[in-house]
């Protein structure tokens, strides 16, 4: 029996990552035999990375204690938000003590597995076994919700939950996933109730239901969930999380940095230093976000999962809080691997016009507010794809760190925008934040910060014209081209939309209804294979910048609904020419 | 010597008892494709032969070099075992055990722990009861795997030929039992070597597993029909 399973196993290639040789050896040893040639291995986190970024591996064995700075945790969620691991990628985290079921309790995103050295051959064959058949019995769902098709992924997690009873507990927290998603909150319910049945203790059941008082809207209703959750189970970042995302709801952002605080501390990792340090930047405390940032950039130092972005926010808030030279200081010391992106240089030389500009150093502000705008120029900043997506904390239905990210994308020109006002170029600094502005009138966030750029430069009287100003246009525009589709107008509506994307061409809300024009229109008239290519197009770009969003998921369907009726009903006639 | 001293050692001594496993593995992997050669005469017999102890050379059922490497490795496997017991229980009582309680099917879970002891102890039969066997159970399955190495481990000193070791799912606990056809408790002389780590260990990830304000027991009995019956409650 052994031999045969080994025959599966034997097939896989696999990456070992541990920082101790012998470790390293000892688990290629046991991987040998269970047959598998195909076997990398890394001593650090970069390595592991460089590697992941090359292969593609079905199999990562990873040590939990890796270096100071990261662990095998650290390292997963960064591949995981990267994704730089296919959805089949097997990743089992070894650890030498009982201490990572600790981790592993608290965190969301789980390793598929978690060993406990010593590991033998015997025990690795079994857990890999489960894990590949658990792949197997789930293929029907996973196969579906590759192809966004996630009614059917819905179906079919109802087929397994008869014929599988061993996976029963995941195909209900899958399918409740699933069900959240397409904000089907009614059935949701029913899932995790289920679910509950089983297991009364089971705390993503319990955030399951708290998520549908949130998506229903009832706010006050969500938060107690979650704090009476949270009673029982102080340690699961997932609820701090929740309550993050429920004060955004409300707008409360400084129970929003509450929130991510208390997560951050129960966890200490980057990510979520970076997203406390945007937090408390929001609601201006910007103590705490300089060392929110200061954490983030020691978190990550000397490796790959340092971000550019942590230094740039570090030395905004230096500028901010008086600390020009501390803001200078930064630049003195910036990795090599930042340098090459225009995005971060035009960023760099914003930071140091507004640190100049404070010092009274007029010269050298203006000289650095040039090299920012020849690099902007050259990054072609506010065009589209130049958002920092990657950012992203990997939270699954994080609205948060999704706007979070788009913002501080946006932030670049936010910079600018500020080194424009702080050397006097105040026209260009006001046509910089319209720009950042409609590029997402319907972000928060983004129209907040933008907001306080013009506070903090002194131009108070600005921000009712501009950035309203800004929003309106576009609400109008939306509004215009929804008042021509209802007279059937459908070309006209589509120039108008087209028309402000031009100006606009990240506008996740515009959009969002030019697709659902062409939608429409093909649904009547039939297939247009310009609009087809137009519709994906946009379709791919929105899922880029709102993961995870249900009308984008529907229309995802529409599309595909749309060109099979399309191919059934121009199937060729036997017979004809 | 402080508890804390005695963890640094023995998470030291740990390290390199993972490499001289690993040795020890390769060699019982070396013997056996030795002894899978058309050779006349096997290794160990050989070995015999030349060291000129007539004594052991007359004796059929002298254990082979491979048979030898499988038993090294078995201990060293063993000692590691209660090595990362000893670092549980110290983590138990400094900062306390916290289990990540998870979906586990028991089946191939149970079949996979009995596989690897079994290799070790060709002489008692070790088999799963799958009678009333719940698909899925929850518990800390690397908590639980630690807990029952130990227990079957006991077991195997004192059975006779047999270990069953079985899960059932009663409504208000899930249940796991190895019991041995031994002489059970209380009749065997020398059953004070036992340091008694092992049940402890047990019993620190029973009362770990805490649901509700109610916590595990690990409970240790003698059956009707004669032999030991190792119990874990989990709530």
């Amino acid at each position: 029996m052994a031999n045969v399973s080994f025959n599966r196993l034997s097939a896989l290639r696999a990456l070992i990552i541990d920082d101790m040789p012998g470790m390293r050896q000892n688990m290629r040893l046991h991987l040998g035999q269970l047959g598998m040639t195909r076997v990398d291995q890394a001593a650090s986190p970069d390595e592991a990375i460089q590697m992941v970024e090359r292969n593609a591996y079905d199999l990562v064995l990873c040590d939990f204690n890796l270096n100071k700075e990261t662990n095998g945790q650290h390292l997963l969620e960064y591949f995981r938000s990267r994704n730089l691991l296919a959805e089949s990628t097997i990743f089992i985290m070894v650890t030498a003590e009982t201490s990572y079921s600790s981790v592993a309790a608290a965190v969301e995103l789980k390793p598929d597995a978690y060993m406990l050295k010593p590991l033998t051959a015997t025990k690795l064959a079994e857990r890999i076994e489960r894990m590949l058949d658990k792949q197997n019995t789930f293929l029907p769902i996973s196969q579906r919700m590759a192809r966004k098709d996630i009614p059917g992924a819905i179906a079919a997690c109802d087929a397994l939950l008869v014929s599988e009873p061993r996976w029963v507990v995941e195909i209900l927290r899958l399918k409740g996933r699933m069900l959240l998603e397409q904000g089907q909150t009614a059935q949701a319910r029913v899932v995790y109730t289920q679910a509950l049945a089983l297991r009364d203790d089971l705390v993503w059941a319990r955030l399951g239901l708290a998520k549908c008082e949130l998506i229903d809207g009832r706010h006050d209703a969500a938060k107690t969930a979650v704090e009476q959750m949270l009673k029982k189970s102080p340690q699961y970042i997932a609820a701090y999380d929740l309550l993050a995302q429920i004060a955004t709801a409300v707008g409360n952002d400084q129970a929003v940095y509450d929130a991510l605080s208390r997560s951050a501390q129960i966890i200490p990792s980057a990510p979520r230093s970076r997203l406390v340090g945007d937090a408390a930047y929001r609601v201006g405390d910007l103590t705490q976000a300089r060392d929110a940032f200061s954490q983030a950039i020691h978190l990550s130092k000397s490796s790959m999962t340092g971000q550019a972005s942590d230094l740039l926010s570090l030395a905004q808030v230096h500028v901010d809080a008086g600390e020009p030279e501390l803001a200078l200081k930064i630049f003195t010391a910036v990795p090599p691997r930042y340098v090459g992106s225009a995005v971060f240089k035009s960023s760099q030389a914003a930071m140091q016009a507004q640190a100049y500009s404070k010092l009274g150093d007029v010269e050298s502000a203006q000289q650095a507010y040039a090299t920012a705008q020849e690099f902007a120029a050259e990054a072609k900043l506010g065009a589209p794809d130049v958002v920092d997506t990657t950012s992203r904390v990997t939270q699954s239905v994080l609205l948060v760190s999704d706007q979070a990210s788009r913002a501080r994308g946006d932030n670049a020109t936010l910079a600018l925008a500020k080194a424009a006002f702080s050397v006097g170029r105040t026209e260009e600094g006001a046509a910089l934040i319209a720009k950042a502005v409609k590029s997402d009138h319907e972000n928060r966030l983004l129209v907040g910060l933008a907001k306080r750029v013009l506070y903090d430069t002194g131009n108070h009287a600005l921000a009712v014209t501009l950035i309203d100003g800004a929003v309106d246009e576009c609400l109008a525009l939306v509004a215009e081209a929804n008042a021509l589709m209802r007279g059937a107008q459908f070309e006209a509506s589509l120039a108008k939309l087209e028309q402000a994307l031009d100006g606009m061409p990240d506008n996740t809300g515009v959009m969002l209804a030019a697709a659902q024009i062409y939608l429409l229109w093909m649904s009547q008239k039939g297939v247009n294979r310009d609009y087809v290519a137009r519709v994906t197009s946009y379709l791919t770009r929105l899922e880029k910048l709102m993961p995870g969003n249900e009308r984008v998921s529907k229309m995802h369907l529409f599309l595909r609904r749309t060109l099979n009726q399309n191919n059934n009903d121009t199937k060729p006639v036997p017979g004809s020419p | 010597m402080n508890e804390k001293l005695a963890a640094i050692i023995v998470h030291d001594i740990k390290n390199t008892l993972g490499m001289l496993e690993s040795e020890l593995r390769q060699m019982t992997a070396a013997c056996e494709r030795a002894e899978a050669l058309p050779v006349p005469v096997p290794e160990a017999s050989l070995a015999l032969a030349l060291s000129g102890d007539e004594s052991q050379w007359q004796e059929p059922q002298a254990p082979s070099l491979r048979q030898r490497a499988v038993h090294a490795h078995a201990t060293c496997l063993n000692l590691q075992d209660r090595l990362v017991g000893f670092l549980t229980l110290y983590k138990a009582s400094s900062q306390g055990l916290m289990p990540d309680i998870e979906p586990v099917p028991p089946e191939p879970f149970l079949h996979a722990l009995l596989e690897q002891l079994q290799a070790a102890s060709p002489g008692v039969t070790l088999s799963l009861d799958v009678n009333a066997m719940p698909a899925v159970a929850f518990f800390d399955e690397n908590l639980i795997a630690l807990a029952l190495e130990a227990a079957l481990r006991n077991a195997l000193r004192f059975a006779h030929s047999r270990i069953t070791v079985g899960c059932i799912q009663h409504p208000d606990y899930l249940s796991f039992t190895v019991a041995d056809d031994g002489p059970g408790l209380g009749t065997v002389k020398g059953k004070n070597t036992s340091t008694g780590l092992g049940m402890e260990l047990c019993s620190a990830i029973a009362v770990a597993h805490m649901r509700n304000d109610r916590t595990g027991a690990a409970l240790l009995g003698n059956r009707p029909e004669g032999g030991a019956l190792f119990e874990l409650r989990l709530p």
